[in-house]
């Protein structure tokens, strides 16, 4: 069996996905916003990609301008989403999910409308859409980028958020709100800023998982459920659990199609469901989560 | 220390997950007010997904109806045609809202269309005990040709057996053709699929099986690389939309194409699947009951007219509701008497050989459409790529 190469799509597929999640994590866990939306905004990634680098062969050019492209509609739709909410505060997640369930409901339909009902493949650029022989088989170069990609965005984002003092900003306003008020901060500028990155982010996911997944309407939702599995098993707001989290779902589910394969489906929300039972705050929850 | 609000974390996720999962497809109706169908009239309502996942092969089926219906004077069978277009949605729930708004609100004579199962499944019933005929366009769904029959159900688009049964008798042929494995979306169409070609082929020449969970597997490559390492030099696949494009392509990345020959059970390269595909999918042959380049006088009107009106050929889900209308057309011009659901359904199960896109068709015993089926090789053409017809396959056993 396999089992190299299938480690290897394990932490490509585990790292798109934390890029996906970490966004939604911070959101959820450091400023409690809901975001269900979280799973279109990476599908309109997905499109901006289709749109920009193409379906058959993508230079250099044209796939970096789609991951530009996608870093500033991703910024403008996450503070579209902060203005959303805004009124929400307060009256509870429910309002909250309903109202970011109907944004991901119109901006999937949006994006039908824009793109067109088709089913889209996206181009990986040039020299990256080959193959090469590792673990004696064929392996797309493409992934092994997306690995190394996907580690260095995870680095930068544990180096924010924990190191540096912006990320120190970010998690006392979870934790103390009025104290950082107080001290003279703009609380709104702190959670807008998050936002836009955290959606930013989404929406660059998307664009790099195109070569792999393609741009289709249901991987919104395909990907939303399993950001939030990741949510559950890593704990929330916690850059590392989801790190492990996710990279813990990347390697179930692929390991887990070749050896369990009549049970692929149930494997991942049955790890879901042993962690709400026996450690509901997930398995590295962050101080400032624990604490509310 | 201070809490913003106070919340539980795990109730809400709990929360969102499920609205996640339920909610994904609650897509409204769209659809025209209702008028009452005079006695010179026939009131059809035309049932397609024109919004979610499935819009894609949804809006090739309207075009199909619609492209009959306009080079026929908006006639069939002679009388005046209300069409009433209503959204199938991506799922049972807001397709089997459709069936009954069509049936009961709209009061129409007879259904077409259907883009998915599970809403032809759930229409079953209302078809069946509001006693309304309604052809299916699209979906092949087994049961309805057996446990679920009805004797208001037609299905005019084909059985999920069909094409692998076909293909399976002609490899069958081929004695030194090589070991086989066989893989499939883990749906009722999938295994339907396989089962059409176990029915046909040798079990000692299957060497492998694998279904995939569907709707939500994006990336093949786990079973890709089980099927490296069995050994095959052949694969029969089944997959559809979203699915079908990335199939192929990872097909290709991790270095099979060329070296293992891939069947397909038709969809997989598609319509605008295969401009997604690109040159990945050469060489990919399919079974299916439809190729734009087939032989026979109607398919040789239909197809130009058909690129005028949309700016591209024909797909296999368009041509089978134009060869529903035309079905339609023969069945209604021998009501005898006032058109109603009863005298519709009464003059399909009479209505013989109808000559559609598809060749020469006609209902077997059990409702369902006979019909040849074809396999084409994705092949390189001074148009681009092109599913060519390579030959013409044997007839499905009439047992599935």
């Amino acid at each position: 069996m396999p089992v190299g190469s299938l480690l290897l799509n394990g932490i490509a597929s585990g790292l798109l996905l934390f890029m996906m999640a970490v966004g939604l994590t911070i959101v959820f866990g450091l400023l409690d916003v809901l975001n269900l939306a979280h799973g279109a905004f990476f599908l309109s990634g997905a499109y901006l990609g289709y749109r920009f680098a193409g379906e058959a062969t993508a230079s250099w050019g044209s796939f970096t301008l789609a991951l530009l492209a996608a870093i500033v509609v991703g910024a403008l739709m996450g503070g579209a989403l902060m203005l959303l909410t805004r009124p929400l505060v307060g009256r509870g997640h429910l309002d909250q999910a309903l109202l970011t369930l109907g944004l991901s409901l119109v901006v999937t339909e949006l994006l039908l409308e824009i793109f067109g009902r088709n089913d889209h493949a996206v181009a990986a650029p040039t020299g990256l859409d080959g193959s090469v022989e590792i673990f004696g088989g064929a392996y797309p170069v493409y992934r092994l980028a997306v690995i190394a990609v996907g580690a260095v965005v995870a680095i930068v984002v544990w180096y924010a958020l924990e190191r540096t003092s912006a990320g120190a900003l970010i998690r006392a306003t979870v934790a103390d709100r009025e104290m950082v008020e107080a001290i003279g901060i703009d609380v709104r500028k702190v959670t807008t800023v998050t936002f836009m990155l955290a959606s930013a982010l989404a929406l660059v996911a998307g664009v790099l998982s195109g070569p792999i997944k393609g741009a289709t309407a249901g991987l919104g939702n395909e990907i939303l459920l399993l950001a939030l599995a990741v949510i559950v098993i890593g704990g929330m707001g916690s850059v590392i659990g989801t790190l492990i989290g996710s990279l813990l779902i990347g390697i179930v589910q692929n390991l887990g199609a070749v050896l369990l394969p009549q049970f692929s489906s149930f494997l991942l929300f049955g790890a879901m469901v042993l962690v709400i039972v026996f450690r509901p705050q997930g398995l590295f929850p962050t101080a400032a989560a624990v604490e509310r | 220390m201070a809490v913003r609000q106070s919340s539980k974390p795990l109730p809400i996720l709990a929360l969102g997950l499920a609205l996640t999962l339920t909610a994904c497809g609650g897509e409204s109706l769209g659809g025209t007010s209702a008028a009452g169908a005079g006695d010179d009239t026939v009131k059809v309502g035309l049932i397609v997904a024109q919004s979610g996942v499935v819009s894609a092969v949804g809006r090739d089926m309207e075009n199909g109806l619609k492209l009959y219906l306009k080079e026929h004077g908006d006639k069939l069978g002679g009388k005046k045609v209300e069409l009433v277009t209503l959204d199938e949605g991506a799922n049972a729930q807001t397709g089997s809202a459709a069936v009954t708004r069509a049936v009961q609100q709209e009061q129409v004579d007879v259904v077409v269309g259907v883009t998915i199962g599970p809403t032809a499944m759930a229409g079953r019933d209302i078809f069946d005990s509001t006693k309304t005929p309604a052809v299916m366009g699209n979906t092949g769904a087994v049961e309805l040709g057996g446990k679920l029959k009805s004797d208001w159900v037609w299905r005019g688009s084909y059985d999920n057996r069909q094409p692998g049964n076909s293909l399976g008798q002609k490899l069958a042929e081929a004695k030194d053709g090589g070991k086989f494995y066989v893989i499939a979306a883990d749906y009722s169409s999938g295994h339907e699929t396989l089962d059409g070609f176990k029915a046909t082929f040798p079990a000692d020449r299957i060497i492998g099986e694998a279904f995939t969970p569907y709707g939500t597997t994006t990336d093949f490559s786990p079973y890709l690389q089980q099927i490296r390492a069995s050994g095959a030099t052949n694969v029969f696949a089944f997959y559809t939309g979203s699915e079908a494009i990335a199939f192929t392509k990872q097909f290709h990345q991790f270095g099979l194409a060329g070296k293992v020959k891939l069947y397909s059970a038709g969809f997989l390269n598609e319509g605008s699947a295969l401009e997604a595909e690109g040159d990945t999918a050469l060489g990919i042959m399919n079974s299916t009951r439809y190729n734009w380049d087939i032989d026979n006088p109607v398919n040789a009107a239909f197809v130009p007219s058909y690129q005028k009106a949309y700016g591209g050929l024909p797909t296999v889900y368009s041509a089978t509701m134009y060869d529903v209308g035309a079905i339609l057309d023969k069945a209604v011009s021998q009501v005898q008497g006032e058109v109603s659901r009863e005298s519709i359904n009464a003059a399909l199960a009479k209505v013989g050989t109808v000559s559609g896109a598809r060749g020469e068709l006609s209902f077997d015993a059990g409702r369902t459409v006979q019909q040849d089926f074809y396999l084409t090789e994705v092949k390189k053409t001074p148009e681009g790529l092109r599913n060519v017809t390579v030959e013409t396959l044997p007839k499905p056993k009439s047992d599935g």
